[in-house]
Order: C-alpha cells, then structure tokens, then sequence
C-alpha cells in the first residue's frame, strides 16, 4: 500500500532533479538567513552557485550536535517567530539541550511522511494505534501522532509506562498498531503474561512500530513472536523532525528514508569522506525541504550501510541496514572494541534467556552480564541455569573477545526507562 | 484412603521451585508472598547456584495452586516438579530399608530430604522413575500421600 504512489515510487532521475532544486533552495535560504551557516560557508570557501550538482554536497560544511547546542536557543532558526509552530528539544544527557523549531509547513511535511511510513508497513483507518511513546518535549509521540490522524486511525495518546492502563486501553479499544521502544514492548510483554494473560492470543496488536532504540533482528524476532505481531524497525531522530525519517517496509530488509525531505550520505567517521554504496560508516543527513531550521550534514552518529539492490516493494527510496548502533555505544572492555548489539545478539538467540539485560562495566575493566531469565522456560533445575550461565558466558567471548561474568537476574527485576533504555553502565575506576 | 498405582495430575505431589537472586530480602518476600495467601510452609530448601549470585528455593506447601499464582504475582519465576512424599516410621533402619528397595529396584533417587509430622517422617523423594518408585513403595506397603492428603494433615498437624 502507498500513501502517494506517486512520489514513493518515482524514477532516480526524477529524485535526483528534486533533491537538487530543493538543496538548492536550502542553501539561497541559509546564505541569506542563517549567520551560523554564512559562516560556515566562508570557512570552507563555498558559495550557492559553486554546486553545482548533488555530489558537491561534500564540499558542504558538517554540522555536528555540538554545533546544535553552541546555537542554543534559536541561533538556527531562519524564519520570524511568527511562523514558528512548534518547539521540541533533543535531551542531551549533560548540557543544555538541542531546541528544533518547526514551522506550519514543517509540521505538514512532517505529518505526511508519517503517513507515508504508516501506510508503507500496511496501517489504515480502520487501525486503533496505541502511542506509547513520550509526550512533551520529545518528538517521538507528537510526530507519530499527527501521522497517524493524518491516515485516519484512531489514535490514544497513551504516552509511554503504567502498564496496567496500557492493556487495559488495549483491551477496551482493540488497538491493533502500538508504537514503543524495544525494551518498553519486552517489558509491557512479560507484565501481560504476569496478569494471567498470553500477549499473542489476548490481546489483538496485528503491528507493533518500534523504535528511538536501536536493536538487533533477534530482538525484532522475539518480539513478533511474543505478540504475534508484525514488528516494523523505525529510524528517526529529533533534530532532523523526529521518528518518521525513515521506516522499513513490508519487506523488512532496510529502512527507506525518504529522499524528497532529506539527502543520504554514508561517511568514514575518521576521515569525513563519503563512502560508496554498500559500506558501513556513519549516516550524514541533510534536511532540504524544511523552512524553519535547515541543518546541513548532520552527524547522526549511527552507524549503517546503503542497500544498494532495489527493493521489492516497489519504492525507490533508498534504503539502509538496520542500525548497528551509535558510533558512540561502542565500549572498549579490555582493550577490545565492544559494541553492545554484539551482546544483545548473543543473549537474544539464547533458549531461556528473558527480555532485558544490563552490560555493566565495573572494577579495573570487569564486564558483568545481567540477564533476566524467561519465566515461562524455568525448569526449576540449577544445572539447567548454570549450564545456560556458561554457554552465554562461551558464546560472548567468542563473539567480543573478553570474558564476561553473566549473572542471572529473575524476569522483570531490570530497570525499564521510560525514554531510551541504557544498556550499558559504566562504574569502572579506571 | 488407598493409594492408586498411578496418581492423576491433580492428586500429584509437587514441590514448587523459586529462582531467586542471591540479595537480602527475597526469601522474605516469597514467604511474605505465601503468608498472605495464607499458603503454609510444610518444608523449604535454598539450593545455591554457580557463584552464589542466585539459587532455587524449593518449597512444599499445602496448597500448591494457591501458592504458585501467589508466587507468580509476586513476580517470581516458578517451576514446579512431582516428588513423592512418603510416610515412613521415625526409628533406626527405617531411611536404610526403604533407599535399599529403591536401589534393587534400579530407581535413581535424584534429591531426598524429609520432614516431621506427628512423630512420624514424610520423605521427600525427587526421581525421574516416578511410576517405577511408587510401585516398589506401594508394594512395600508404604503410604504416599496424595495432595489432597498432604493439605488435610497439614490442617490438622497441631491438634
């Protein structure tokens, strides 16, 4: 199903003649608006004319979320404030937030691409779509939201947590589409299960959107399984408007961004150069066709590769793997280079491990496992764990090269935020 | 009351198996758990895992259903496992006699421990040759009690 046939399936040469008018655009704007970016543009020599076609994108300057938050509060925003709709931050764990302002048009362009996505992964009126992302200040529900009124679905803003109230707007309502993060839909399963319940049979969740937390295919496995559900990974981040950036399609294998709003690149994040199609660097993207606050070359920080085959579904919007983490997950344990993807996989591919987990970084460079247990495979039998212990133990060695302790943690004992999940902390005194 | 030689699932003896952290408070929240359901203790076991960081608390209780979705509320992973629980005298010989029957009759005793009751002993006796043990036992003439068995002497234990 397309939401506009036309403009998901256009030709490359049609993208392409789009991505640049509007890029084009963006820069008359910004060199006219934007004394962020006038100065940027002097520093590396580059005036609106000198591009002259979509690879001079790199000679572009990067704009990094460093850059975002020195322009805190509204150095990036070019148009007056009466035409700004909208204020979102992106939390920042220490500092002052990044502020993103939206104005009528970018919310529309924004509300639409969701729609986009909704209808991409099979959504239509007659969906009930449970949010239970954040409310407020982070992009990820309100965006959603609009999108979802746009196709037509009812939509509750049930906002993310008090589980209880969860199944029971699910249970009263029959929502059939919920939108969450990966650790929040483990958690809300193993709490469904508690009250007597099975989550695949009670409960009539046909498509679960899950995203804001990057995580693996085995995740995505255990949890179409738990509910029997179709589970859609979701890419999108604040500063480029939020969760509907990109969005896998029925095919499951990538995730379309969409090319008409935004400009695709994959960078070596030591070098800065662009990559070719295919390899694994970091996503650079550029918003062109947005009013209020243009930003050019963003450093996501989230590490993927182009797909380069068409996809089956008929859209030619390019498509990226799964993510495989931020460039600034990685931990290095002893030396070694650990990316904690690396770990989930190992747990999640696990007989009788549950659905959180916690790497925990302590001492002089010690990694400890915690891993809650599946309820429903405890036999009762200690050897039965301990050879479980030592097989995850084994496997993640081989795997990252450093030997974990794995502790077993009873099922739901692990903290699940309401925001972003952390999954690593880090005590070591080093 | 006899005993058949095949006990139905409802009648089977089962001890109830708690994984738990090793962290102060949680045998106290298990029992707490039972007390409210006013679930009694009959006989309880910390089995310790690898590294002390977690164990199994095993416990027989009176009313088995009643304990297992208290413990499930709770939050708890539970697992339950037939035992039979067998009446044997409380003097010298009496564990000696019945291990011996068990061994000629090739049975594996995998866990055994036991508890008193009314100047008598009940065995707790974990096999995997359940059917093969009960008959050897029954043959002995020794008494297995059933569930409903172990919940009518547990109200009465203290008249």
């Amino acid at each position: 199903m397309y939401w506009e046939k036309d403009i998901e399936t256009a030709s490359r040469q049609t993208l392409s003649q789009l991505q640049f008018s509007r890029l084009r655009e963006t820069l008359t704007q910004l060199s006219h608006k934007s004394e962020f970016y006038q100065k940027k543009f002097r520093e590396q020599g580059v005036t609106v004319d000198s591009i002259r076609s979509l690879d001079d994108v790199r000679r572009l300057p990067f704009t990094t979320s460093a850059d975002l938050r020195a322009q805190y509060p509204d150095k990036l925003n070019i148009v007056d404030k009466d035409h700004l709709l909208r204020l979102h931050t992106s939390s920042g764990t220490t500092g002052k937030p990044k502020a993103l302002f939206f104005s009528r048009k970018d919310i529309e362009i924004l509300t639409n691409n969701f729609a986009r996505c909704l209808t991409m992964v099979g959504c239509t009126p007659k969906d009930v779509f449970q949010n239970m992302m954040t409310y407020g200040l982070f992009t990820g529900a309100l965006m959603s939201h609009y999108g979802a009124e746009r196709v037509g679905m009812l939509a509750i803003p049930a906002g993310p947590g008090n589980s209880e109230r969860q199944l029971m707007l699910m249970q009263d309502f029959g929502t059939t589409v919920a939108h969450a993060t990966p650790s929040y839909a483990l958690y809300f399963a193993n709490f469904v299960e508690k009250k007597g319940l099975d989550p695949a049979k009670d409960i009539s969740l046909r498509i679960l959107l899950v995203g804001a937390e990057s995580y693996t295919e085995e995740t995505r496995r255990k949890i179409e399984k738990t509910f029997d559900a179709d589970v859609f990974n979701c890419y999108g981040l604040s500063e480029m408007g939020g969760p509907g950036v990109g969005f896998e399609c029925t095919a499951k294998n990538g995730i379309h961004l969409w090319e008409d709003t935004y400009l695709i690149e994959i960078i070596d994040p030591k070098t800065l150069e662009v990559l070719p199609p295919g390899e694994v660097g970091e996503l650079v993207i550029t918003s062109i066709n947005r009013e209020a606050m243009p930003i050019l070359r963003y450093r996501t920080g989230d590490l993927t590769r182009i797909i380069p085959e068409p996809c089956p579904c008929g859209r030619t919007h390019i498509r990226v793997d799964r993510l495989k983490g931020r460039a600034d997950d990685m931990i290095i344990v002893k030396g070694a280079n650990i990316y904690p993807q690396q770990i989930e996989r190992v747990l999640m591919k696990t007989e009788g491990v549950g659905r959180n987990y916690l790497i925990h970084l302590q001492g002089l460079d010690e990694m400890i496992i915690k891993v809650e247990l599946d309820a429903n495979a405890f036999d009762g039998q200690v050897s039965k764990l301990e050879s479980m212990q030592k097989s995850i133990t084994e496997r993640i060695r081989a795997e990252v090269q450093v030997k974990p302790v794995v502790e077993l943690l009873a099922p739901g004992t692990l903290p699940v935020s309401e925001g972003k999940t952390k999954r690593v902390i880090d005590n070591r005194s080093l | 009351m006899s005993n058949n030689l095949t006990e139905s699932k409802e009648t089977e003896v089962k001890l109830l198996s708690v994984f738990a952290e090793n962290k102060p408070g949680v045998l106290a929240k298990a029992t707490q758990a039972l007390a409210e359901a006013q679930v009694s203790i009959l006989w309880f076991k910390i089995i310790d895992g690898a590294g002390d960081k977690y164990g199994i608390i095993r416990f027989l209780v009176d009313h088995t259903q009643e304990g297992i979705a208290a413990l499930k509320n709770s939050g708890f992973a539970i697992a339950t496992s037939p035992i039979l629980a067998v009446v044997a005298d409380d003097n010298p010989g009496s564990l000696s006699k019945l291990t011996a029957a068990l061994y000629e009759g090739k049975v594996d005793i995998r866990n055994g421990s036991g508890y008193y009751l009314n100047r008598r002993v009940v065995l707790i006796i974990e096999t995997q040759q359940m059917e093969a043990a009960r008959t050897i036992l029954n043959q002995l003439g020794y008494k297995i009690l059933t569930s409903a068995e172990i919940k009518a002497l547990s109200n009465k234990k203290c008249s």
